[in-house]
């Protein structure tokens, strides 16, 4: 790590970058490895490493536990979870999923690998998740179901989505990924809608390298998911059913149980975090930071809101951090229905909120790579940025 | 595997205390796992195409010769983003003798499978038996290396030339396996290989796609996961198909062991022919002579006369003893739902397969006594 008194210091200008290793988004945690070190080796003794072994059912025992549900079905990854749910919740005969387009940019794929065709709507300009009057307007007769992302800020309005839902027979899927640990007004996150769906990523609050799972308490849908997670066997071992291989392996489980116990230290540390990031820039008054009033409280990305008067653009700032190896990202770079990564198809949408949001915020470094002095380093290259802006302006220009 | 106590001693036929599967099953020493695993934690890099998912794609790709090696998450998620990269719309020939996994890759590649029966001696399709299916909705073929036994490579690449066709195999059994002395890998437009822990090559889960085509390659690298910009113009259906860095460690460890593994399939697999030697019957599934295999089934045809049993009583006095052995693959898929719903012309090569096949224990816990015991049960229970 350097200390930056000239501009000519800085990485981007052919400095030695702040951090000597990348500082990133993703939470990285992997606080008991001779746990996962011991469970590993169970497996290698029972020879037992996938196919639904003991540690992925330890795993989906203590995820109920956690989430206070019936059912807890472990995926390869969230993504397969969100495919198979999305087909087999879909009203039949209907096309379109509902989702915020400020979100994820895996969403559409997903829809479109369960068959059907993304809708988007607009966000609460505070939450940034789906608005329920977005959601009220653009709901009808072709609507299969309705996406909801909650986010690492603030949850969804989940009373007012289930209600509109409800009233049109829609089935209601909540993609949680950056909301475990919290609770809405009644219930734990995990236990609202037809179904919830976590992931277990390196870069999420519980690492298990990939995985993820879903959470319900429809007897009837654990059951149909568990079997399409597992090429759509029956009882008897002949397919009933459409399926794939979804499966989490047991050294995936492994890791996940042994990070599991640590979830609500590893919250702790983030929010330190979190409000250490919010201290020490208070005084900078182009940044602050978004409304986590609402928030699930795991505080799994850092949002930073640059204000108009800020003097570099968000694409300035983040060139500027990423040489110095400080690995920020835009949230989110495009909004989806503003993207090209998409196959053709999506539904042209006018979406105000969303557009005015995804210019705004930026994600800063967190997760256990990230130390309270490295908050203080950023601090200080932000102390630089702010009193050289001029002068760093016009030698990116040139 | 624990043997029962009287049957170490006395009687070779009271089987098993805990249950023999089929799978492979090879495991790496724990010094070898701890080590690769305590390399990840160091580097704090888990999944995300690190350095090992890297590593393994180069090493894959350099050991079976071809351009391009590029793992994912398991072999299903191989064929279907292999054929979803493929871009195709309509119908794909492909064999009812299979996992149902394959025929499931094409429905979620958005395709309409066309069942073609196979070879009675290759368990395969072949050139002709493909020919016979195509239609003017056809747009590609998928063989399957069924026990890695080629499916007739040469003859259906000139097929698919002449015919406008893409070509796709499944190659889930085939790891190490060789057609006409080259490499299964890289024939067709693409192939898709299974790492999962009943394969010779062990990933946990595992899947590998593999291709000479550059720019089909690169559509597929991008289709692998949401993280490179996909600026071809024409946007991919994208997936998280990622394999993690826990998972290409295992699958690099077990390449190495690879030549060592297949030799003890065979030395298995010679064991069984030689202690079921005589009873008439039981047909062993040949490999090329001539052509490399990695041995990692034992597969026998059972002829009912012969044998004076059906294939599913000699299954239920197996699973008895806690030998568990497999009717792969049965029912054929054209039989299971959503497949049965096609109108699928009949296929009595497939049918008759599915009905006699037998596929016994095999892999690294099984020893020359498993084996001994599991062909003296056979050979008891056929002269009771």
């Amino acid at each position: 790590m350097t200390t930056r008194t000239e501009i000519g210091n800085l990485a981007v200008f052919g400095g030695a970058p702040l951090f000597t290793q990348v500082r990133t988004t993703g939470q990285l945690a992997n606080r008991n490895p001779e746990l996962f070190f011991a469970l590993a080796k169970q497996a290698f003794e029972r020879r037992r490493l996938t196919n639904q072994g003991p540690l992925v059912c330890e795993l989906e025992e203590q995820l109920c536990q956690l989430h206070g549900v019936p059912h807890c079905i472990s995926f390869a990854n969230a993504c397969f979870a969100l495919i198979v749910a999305i087909r087999t919740l879909a009203r039949p005969g209907a096309r379109k999923v509902l989702l915020p387009s400020l979100t994820f940019r895996g969403l559409p794929h997903l829809i479109r690998w369960a068959g059907l065709e993304p809708q988007y709507c607009d966000v609460d300009a505070v939450t940034h998740t789906l608005s329920p009057l977005s959601v009220a307007q653009n709901i009808g007769p072709d609507t299969a179901a309705i996406l909801v992302v909650d986010n690492v800020n603030a949850l969804c309005d989940i009373d007012a989505l289930e209600q509109i839902a409800t009233a049109s027979k829609v089935p209601l899927i909540l993609d949680c990924v950056y909301a475990i640990g919290g609770s809405y007004a009644r219930g734990a996150v995990g236990s609202r809608g037809a179904a919830s769906v976590f992931s277990l990523h390196a870069t999420k609050l519980i690492n298990g390298f990939e995985g993820g799972y879903l959470t319900t308490s429809d007897d009837d849908l654990a059951r149909r998911l568990r079997r399409q997670r597992n090429f759509g066997f029956g009882d008897n071992g002949v397919p009933v059913e459409l399926g794939l291989n979804g499966k989490l392996n047991e050294i995936h489980a492994a890791l996940a149980l042994s990070n599991l116990p640590c979830m609500q230290d590893i919250m702790a540390d983030n929010e330190q975090r979190f409000e250490s990031y919010r201290a020490l820039f208070a005084d900078l008054p182009w940044l602050s930071f978004a409304d986590y009033s609402n928030s699930p409280g795991n505080y799994g990305l850092v949002l930073m809101k640059l204000a108009s008067s800020a003097p570099y653009s968000r694409g300035q700032l983040v060139q500027l951090l990423r040489a110095e190896n400080a690995l920020v990202r835009p949230y989110y770079d495009k909004p989806l229905h503003r993207g090209h990564s998409e196959p053709a198809g999506g539904i042209p949408a006018d979406l105000p909120v969303t557009d005015r949001v995804s210019q705004d915020f930026l994600q800063m470094p967190v997760g256990d790579r990230m130390s309270m002095a490295d908050i203080e380093l950023l601090r200080g290259f932000f102390e630089v940025l702010d009193r050289e802006s001029g002068a760093i302006l016009k030698r990116l220009r040139d | 595997m624990t043997e029962n106590e009287t049957g170490s001693t006395t009687d070779l036929t009271n089987g098993f205390d805990t249950p023999l599967h089929v799978g492979q099953l090879n495991l790496p020493s724990v010094d070898a796992f701890e080590a690769a695993f305590k390399g990840i934690f160091a580097r704090q890099f888990f999944t995300n195409h690190g350095p090992l998912e890297q590593e393994l794609d180069a090493a894959f790709a350099s050991y079976l010769g071809v351009r391009h090696a590029i793992s994912v998450v398991n072999g299903t998620v191989a064929l279907m983003i292999a054929l979803q990269a493929l871009d195709l719309r309509g119908e794909v020939i492909v064999p009812a003798f299979t996992f149902p996994a394959t025929v499931q890759a094409i429905a979620w590649a958005g395709l309409t499978p066309v069942f073609c029966d196979v070879d009675p001696h290759t368990q395969t399709i072949t050139a002709p038996l493909a020919a016979a299916a195509i239609t003017a909705n056809t747009v590609a073929i998928v063989g399957v290396h069924v026990w890695g036994r080629a499916a007739d490579p040469d003859g259906l690449e000139q097929l698919a030339r002449e015919r406008g066709l893409k070509l796709v195999f499944d190659a889930a059994h085939a790891a190490g396996c060789t057609s006409r002395g080259r490499l299964i890998g890289g024939f067709g437009d693409v192939e898709a290989f299974s790492f999962h822990a009943t394969k010779i090559l062990n990933g946990f889960e595992g899947g590998c796609i593999t291709t000479n085509d550059d720019a089909l390659a690169a559509r597929i690298r991008v289709a692998r996961s949401f993280h490179a910009d996909d600026d071809s113009g024409t946007p991919i259906l994208r997936l998280n198909a990622k394999i993690s860095e826990a998972q290409a460690a295992m699958a690099l460890i077990s390449l190495g062991h690879l030549d060592q593994w297949t030799e003890d399939n065979r030395h298995r697999y010679e064991r069984y022919r030689l202690e079921l030697q005589g009873i008439p019957g039981l047909h062993f599934i040949d490999y090329c002579a001539g052509e490399r295999s990695n041995y990692q089934s034992v597969v026998l045809r059972i002829s009912d006369e012969e044998l004076g049993m059906s294939r599913d009583h000699l299954l239920q006095i197996l699973e008895s003893k806690n030998i568990l052995a497999r009717k792969y693959f049965s029912p054929g898929v054209h039989n299971i739902p959503p497949f049965s719903d096609l109108s699928t012309m009949g296929l009595p090569v497939t049918d008759e397969l599915c009905r006699t096949l037998i596929q016994l224990p095999t892999g690294q816990m099984v020893s020359d006594r498993h084996v001994a015991i599991i062909c003296a049960t056979i050979r008891a229970a056929v002269s009771a």
